[in-house]
């Protein structure tokens, strides 16, 4: 029966400085909850509008997901794809992935369930919207054609066996209906979907209130009776507010705590602290076609002279999982440790300077990182220029602010940079776009085994041969190393003791399985 | 005085044009655009240049700011890339949360530096002065990030006395109409949510407040020590004339314009300064706003929300004029010669 608001706790508890009547008030409101769980999470990300296709990051992506609904979502825990509103999908052809709608499914405000034209338009929204920053995970879409009012064919511009992951938990369903009687109002006034929670509040910078769809079942008939009824996303950008609203009670579950603050929560009857493998890759990354970066061995060496075990252990409080290559244990299509990886090994790094004409120490490399965008990000960049310069790297570390910095690696104007890559569960977009010959300026390595390579495993069907591929596209990038990868983190995140909440590689939820007790 | 204000007012017409042009300027030399920085990661070139494109981001700078004059001369301000919203609108929004938390830093500065300030100048010399003088300096040179932080860590972790972050929590209805919660619920006479809605502002404004008050007393005591050196005061010590009444009558009203000056200028800085202190407590104001304009070069709304806090200050200036004409006779007097 502990199905109280956290904020009515709080503020009881400082009853003392409330005013009299602001307690009695709020032993009301308590009595008028008491009835429905109330989860407070914390949102790290910016929430800053209400237009379902105007912000880009995994959270928002999940929130909106979980009100008008998506096609469907990777269960990270049953290792499969599951459908949100869509129950089957098959790929027809190399181009051609075929999907059904589900049946029975009511909007929220009584209207009709989703149908084909509404995925129509979406795609349409994504693609032409003025404030749409959606339009690349549609990028490899060529066209949708109904083929019915709920199924309909998807066309790729070429082939595409990772469609599926590519739209899953991102391809948020609008109403074409809602959109064209009230146009960009629709997201205000008429944000009703079919997803299991319904838009109660949105107050960006502030808050998002979700509440439970009653009529919603997953798609293999789950009842969600004991999900919690009301969902606050509460934007707090500070770890150390995040973690002291968890201890209070304001909230029930703080997302991505850093390492150095665990230990606040450790040890704790209230409070349980759930530590999962995640899929953000980090990596030292190298423009390949700026000197001195041209030469492998230079490459190699630098891969050769950073300890990341150390790192991991010391810096990251043991909260990573070095990682040999672009696909890890944590991703999709790992088929175990690859055949060469470039471990640490000061002594070969020398000989590598060496052979590359550095016998007397050098070259002079300049070397960014972002700053309070990943986990410790300065302090591992700090630890790697150390260890460079002790192989023989003169070594100028440079922690611009990160728009500027982003800004300069996407233009390719980076030389050698650390940084990460979210999400990268099925890597195959991720290595198009950063090591596919002319992907991207980022990197700018080219090689045709490898673009050859990636091209198959497009088209390959056979999901094991498909991996087969993936284990000799990973071995090429460690042996080229176009980048240095350096591990994934894990993901952390605090619950309040009576909260049951899977979290998944993404750092995401499906809030419909969870449970307050 | 009328014709003073009207020529202060004319001014603000170079000077936003000048703000908003250096502003424009030193976006555009920054690195990156809000295309680059508004698209995921996976988005690929083209896409990022479409972006730019559909936002007008590709047009010469000049033409840029051009449209952005001629637009913001109907108080159109364009729209946000980040919010999607239009800016001025946002700005409408978010400015009461920042005006309500600077005014009542304000007023907690003004109460406790104040006394401090007029303590320090009677005891001059003595260890009380010393240990007020000690504390202002401590309050100037106090991070507010630093601070707002540790106040998180002990009255919201250690003591749970105060929440740690945003303005009302879920569930409480207030009805809005000035947006500044304390007035509003006064207005509906929720007596009730005084206190709530205080046990949200308390932390964010003290931590805002501490660096002020230093700034307050110092320039308090150092007023007053100058005005207790006056003639006229040692007129009123010989003629025998109770301390209070000394202080009260004729040394505040004759220190009162540098205290009016700094406080008027200090409720600029806290409204122009409280950005960090607004993110570190989620506070949904116009610092919040900024800093995530600022963080994806959403030139419009940084454009828009300088231009008011500008627009603020030299309001502010204004105000300060008048509140000068009122309070000193000598000023008055030279308006009317």
């Amino acid at each position: 029966m502990a199905h109280v608001n956290s904020n009515r706790k709080l503020t009881n508890s400082r009853a003392g400085l409330a005013m009299i009547g602001g307690v009695a008030l709020l032993c009301s409101t308590m009595f008028a909850s008491a009835q429905q769980r109330i989860m407070t999470i914390t949102a790290t990300e910016p929430m800053t509008t209400d237009h379902p296709y105007g912000e880009s990051s995994a959270p928002v992506y999940s929130m909106w997901c979980h009100i008008y609904g998506c096609l469907g979502r990777y269960d990270h825990v049953a290792n499969k794809p599951v459908g949100i509103l869509a129950e089957k999908w098959e790929m027809i052809d190399p181009e051609t992935w075929r999907f059904t709608l589900r049946k029975g499914l009511k909007r929220h405000d009584g209207g009709p369930g989703p149908t084909s034209r509404d995925v129509i338009h979406t795609l349409n929204r994504i693609r032409t919207d003025k404030e749409s920053v959606h339009s690349s995970f549609v990028a490899m879409v060529e066209a949708i054609v109904p083929v019915d009012d709920l199924t309909f064919d998807v066309k790729t511009k070429g082939p595409a066996v990772n469609l599926v992951s590519a739209l899953f938990d991102r391809f948020i369903i609008t109403s074409a209906d809602l959109f064209e009687k009230h146009g960009r109002e629709a997201d205000k006034k008429f944000a009703v979907g079919w997803g299991p929670y319904r838009l109660e509040e949105y107050a960006s910078d502030r808050r998002a209130v979700l509440r439970k769809n009653p009529d919603w079942r997953e798609v293999d008939g789950f009842d969600p009776m004991e999900a919690p009824d009301v969902v606050i996303l509460q934007q707090m950008r500070e770890p150390e507010q995040r973690v002291t609203a968890l201890l209070n009670g304001e909230v029930q579950v703080a997302r991505l705590i850093p390492p150095q603050l665990v230990r606040r929560l450790e040890g704790r009857k209230d409070v349980k602290v759930d530590k999962t493998g995640g899929i953000e890759t980090m990596f030292l990354a190298f423009n390949n076609t700026m000197p001195p970066w041209t030469d492998v061995r230079l490459r190699q060496a630098i891969a050769h002279s950073v300890n990341r075990q150390l790192i991991v252990d010391r810096l990251l409080g043991g909260y990573a999982l070095v990682q040999n290559g672009m696909v890890g244990p944590n991703q999709f299509c790992y088929t175990g440790k690859p055949d060469r990886v470039l471990e640490f090994n000061p002594a070969k790094a020398k000989q590598l300077l060496a052979e590359a004409g550095y016998k007397d120490g050098g070259p002079e490399i300049d070397f960014y990182t972002a700053v309070g965008r990943y986990v410790s990000d300065r302090q591992v960049a700090e630890a790697v220029a150390q260890m460079l310069r002790q192989t023989g790297f003169k070594v100028r570390l440079h922690t611009p602010e990160y728009a500027n910095f982003w800004s300069e690696v996407r233009r390719g104007k980076s030389p050698f940079y650390y940084m990460g890559r979210g999400s990268v569960f099925d890597a195959s977009d991720a290595a198009g776009q950063l090591y596919a010959t002319g992907g991207s300026p980022r990197i700018q390595y080219s090689n045709p085994k490898f673009d050859e390579l990636l091209k198959r495993q497009y088209a390959e069907l056979d999901p094991q041969k498909r991996c087969q591929l993936w284990r000799e596209l990973n071995q090429i990038l460690i042996d080229d190393a176009p980048t240095h990868f350096m591990w994934t983190h894990s993901v952390i995140t605090g619950l309040r003791a009576n909260v049951e909440l899977q979290v998944e590689r993404s750092g995401e939820f499906w809030l419909p399985r969870s449970r307050m007790k | 005085m009328a014709r003073a204000i009207a020529l202060r007012l004319l001014g603000v017409i170079p000077v936003l044009f000048l703000v908003t042009l250096v502003l424009f300027v030193l976006l555009r030399l920054a690195p990156g655009d809000a295309a680059d920085l508004l698209m995921p990661d996976d988005a690929s070139e083209e896409e990022v240049s479409r972006i730019r494109e559909r936002w007008g981001l590709d047009r010469p700078v000049l033409e840029q700011y051009w449209r952005f004059l001629l637009a913001s001369v109907q108080l159109d301000f364009g729209r946000s890339y980040r919010y999607g919203e239009d800016v001025f609108e946002l700005i409408v929004n978010r400015f009461p949360a920042t005006l309500e938390l600077a005014l009542i830093a304000l007023v907690v500065a003004a109460v406790i530096a104040i006394p401090l300030g007029i303590v320090a100048a009677l005891k001059k010399g003595t260890a009380l002065d010393g240990a007020i003088s000690v504390f202002a300096i401590a309050g100037v040179s106090t991070p507010t990030f630093w601070l707002g932080i540790i106040l998180v860590l002990f009255i919201s972790a250690e003591m749970n006395l105060l929440p740690s972050a945003g303005r009302l929590p879920y569930g409480v209805a207030l009805p809005h109409v000035t947006g500044v919660h304390l007035l509003d619920a006064l207005l509906a006479w929720r007596l009730d949510l005084l206190g709530l809605i205080a046990s949200y502002i308390i932390l964010p404004a003290m931590t805002l407040a501490f660096g002020m008050i230093g700034v307050i007393a110092r320039i308090t005591r150092g007023a007053i020590i100058d005005v207790a050196q006056e003639e006229f005061i040692t007129t009123a010590v010989s003629k025998g004339l109770a301390r209070g009444e000394i202080i009260c009558h004729h040394l505040m009203p004759n220190a009162a314009v540098p205290i009016v000056t700094i406080i008027g200028l200090e409720l600029g800085v806290l409204i122009s300064g409280s950005i960090i202190v607004e993110v570190v407590f989620s506070w949904p104001g116009l610092g919040t706003l900024l800093y995530q304009a600022i963080s994806v070069r959403d030139i419009p709304l940084v454009t828009g929300i300088v231009v008011a806090y500008t627009s603020l200050f030299i309001f502010i200036n204004v105000a300060i004029d008048i509140i000068y004409f009122m309070v000193d006779p000598r000023i008055r007097a030279s308006q009317a010669v």
